[in-house]
């Protein structure tokens, strides 16, 4: 199917690691490499990176919101285990963990 | 790959300041002129995010909110050739002129 999303709710999938230096980077650093679940499949949406060149955006990106643990985040955190942290993160940005 | 504003979970940071200040009339022209660049398609929020991510790290920490949104706005003019440095060059010695009559 055209556009179909890779990632479905549940699953559970990795933030990669921002290797390059340049450009417009959308997903901040404290949540690379960090394992969270899908939520929820926002759908389609311009690519800000792309954008951010003055590009069209195009190929639209699929958005999802994903859930992490905010115990397994912060160091020391001291609230409750099931405390999570939710995120927009574009599919780009993601593999299965 | 270190960029100045993801600072997030990082260590050592002074706390942030979080009590109210007063706006100058300058950072209200910069907020203007982005809305006017903005308003007529000439510049983009991520693209004003991506010249203010290229500041140099040690520049970032040092410069003022709409200092950095200044700088950017520069950049994206530049790149997009609606003004050129020497033009730039030639308002700010045109204003220091004025300053120092």
């Amino acid at each position: 199917m055209l556009n179909a999303s890779i990632f479905r709710v549940g699953d559970r999938v990795r933030v990669v690691q921002c290797i390059w230096g340049f450009g417009h980077v959308r997903t901040p650093k404290y949540i690379q490499n960090h394992v969270g679940e899908i939520r929820r499949v926002h759908g389609l949406y311009h690519n800000p990176e792309s954008v951010a060149h003055g590009r069209s955006g195009l190929p639209a990106k699929m958005l999802y919101s994903v859930s992490f643990q905010q115990s397994s985040i912060w160091k020391d955190y001291s609230g409750p285990e099931i405390d999570l942290l939710y995120m927009d993160v574009f599919e780009h940005w993601l593999e299965f963990a | 790959m270190n960029k100045p504003h993801d600072v997030g979970g990082s260590d050592n940071l002074e706390p942030i300041d979080q009590r109210d200040h007063a706006i100058s009339d300058w950072e209200l022209h910069i907020d203007a002129i982005r809305q006017v660049l903005g308003n007529n398609g000439i510049i983009n929020t991520d693209e004003l995010r991506r010249t203010i991510e290229s500041i140099r790290p040690d520049d970032y920490r040092n410069l003022l909110y709409y200092e950095r949104w200044s700088i950017a706005i520069r950049t994206l003019l530049l790149e997009k050739a609606i003004l050129s440095q020497p033009e730039i060059d030639l308002a700010i010695a045109q204003i220091e002129g004025m300053l120092d009559a």
